[in-house]
């Protein structure tokens, strides 16, 4: 459960990149993962579900990550990790997608987690290949829930989806962070998203964290060249 | 057909059908590790396996032979058990029948455990699944197409065996006479149209087992 403390990342090593992140990010809030491609954002965010060995320190409220030599098994960390394109199970209809995450198997927890994400009726019966991109978000959100999580990772949910549907998961990722008080990391490109649903931000390149604090007053007074870089990209955009 | 046709095609399916039952275990364990060992030794690993499938069969045949002969450890030790000869036995051409298949069966699994990626391996850990329920939940039912596939082909490949099994098992009929060596002893002796027969039942049993296989493979899992 969900303790007071929240999420303590102090990591030197991910895979095989060197980096340097230290952050924390407390019950209720979301911190929003920002930089270029390659710059490490979902290597650091493998490394927290346990995904890679890891060196640093790694805390959830109490319980210590990398405790022993390779840290916490992955399948031991509660985590609601969502993948870029949704890593959803092939072979499993879209309502077996989030009840295999369940400890317990309870068909009307599930239906209910896919209810808040505006899943319901027949699609809920499809496979994946069955479903539209936006659809097989929700689902793999409504999983992320599943375990009721320590911790949310969300690796750049909106990045394949059109920008209707990306608005509809943005409401999408607002239930989640209704449903659940896990902290909540979201590797995203994009800053205007980070602005709308990140309370904190913090600036990824070459692995190292050069900028972080809260996601208004980050956003608002760049201080950093890569900073700079990208609130230009997105005055570019607008 | 006579007794003795019918006692090769028995024989024959029973030494396919062990063949594939031993196998299954060996090529999901072979074909999981290949597929996600990081390995430095890996490439050697699949040259090794894939041997007996580019040797020429009398070549492995006479390995096996030596390697399985009164003569060899493994040889003397099955004799201290069972009493009799590995070699010239039916459990020597299952043996040897095992050692050339491998390949056959290992490389679809390994790649149908590739195909499976590492993306759903992380779901399938941050869904809470431990490894071994990874493997039956997620990548076992996504991996069994590729599984049934070497299994066929096994099957397929153990009924038509010759060089090997000839030279392992001799040809004893009710011991190690098959239904492929039962044709060349129908020619050996001139009688054709008992050789057509029985190559016929042969092309017939190999036909239905590849289409199984190509309806397999367009089932999905």
């Amino acid at each position: 459960m969900t303790g007071a403390e929240g999420l303590h990342v102090s990591l030197t090593r991910a895979g095989p990149l060197a980096v340097e992140a230290a952050f924390t990010v407390s019950p209720g809030q979301t911190l929003a993962l920002v930089g270029p491609s390659g710059a490490g954002k979902s290597t650091i965010l493998k490394a927290i579900a346990g995904l890679l060995p890891t060196t640093g320190a790694l805390r959830v409220d109490r319980q210590d990550w990398q405790t022993g030599p390779h840290g916490l098994p992955a399948w031991q960390r509660r985590v609601g990790l969502v993948l870029q394109g949704g890593g959803l199970f092939p072979h499993l209809d879209a309502l077996g997608n989030v009840m295999i995450a369940q400890t317990s198997p309870d068909r009307d927890a599930a239906l209910a987690l896919l209810a808040a994400m505006q899943m319901e009726g027949p699609v809920l019966g499809r496979r994946p290949a069955g479903l539209s991109g936006g659809e097989q978000m929700r689902v793999a959100l409504a999983r992320a829930l599943a375990r009721a999580p320590d911790v949310l990772l969300l690796d750049e949910p909106f990045a394949a989806v059109d920008p209707p549907v990306r608005r509809a998961l943005i409401a999408a990722v607002a239930n989640v962070r209704r449903q659940s008080a896990a902290p909540m990391i979201i590797v995203t490109h994009d800053l205007a998203e980070a602005a709308g649903i990140a309370d904190a931000c913090a600036f990824i390149d070459a692995g190292r964290i050069v900028e972080q604090g809260p996601a208004a007053a980050v956003l608002a007074d760049p201080a950093s060249r890569l900073n700079q870089w990208l609130c230009g990209h997105i005055a570019n955009m607008c | 057909m006579s007794g003795a046709d019918l006692t090769a095609l028995h024989l024959s399916l029973v030494l396919a059908a062990a063949t594939v039952a031993l196998l299954l275990p060996l090529a999901l364990l072979l074909g999981h590790w290949l597929a996600t060992t990081r390995w430095r030794g890996r490439a050697l690993a699949e040259a090794l396996l894939l041997l007996p499938l580019l040797l020429p069969p009398t070549v492995v045949g006479l390995a096996l032979l030596i390697g399985m002969g009164p003569g060899s450890a493994i040889g003397q030790g099955w004799q201290a058990i069972t009493g009799g000869q590995l070699v010239f036995s039916f459990a020597g051409i299952l043996v040897a029948s095992v050692l050339v298949n491998l390949p056959l069966m290992v490389q679809p699994a390994q790649r149908a455990f590739e195909a499976v990626g590492d993306d759903l391996r992380a779901a399938a850990a941050s869904c809470g699944l431990s490894p071994l329920r990874a493997f039956t939940k997620v990548e076992l039912p996504l991996a069994w197409p590729g599984l049934a596939t070497g299994a066929v082909l096994a099957f397929a490949h153990t009924l038509g065996e010759f060089g090997v099994v000839l030279m392992v098992g001799g040809a004893i009929p009710g011991e190690t006479a098959t239904l492929s060596l039962a044709i060349y002893d129908r020619v050996q002796a001139f009688d054709m149209a008992g050789a057509g027969r029985l190559a016929l039942l042969l092309l017939g049993i190999s036909l239905i087992a590849i289409t199984l296989l190509f309806l397999l493979g367009r089932k999905k899992p």
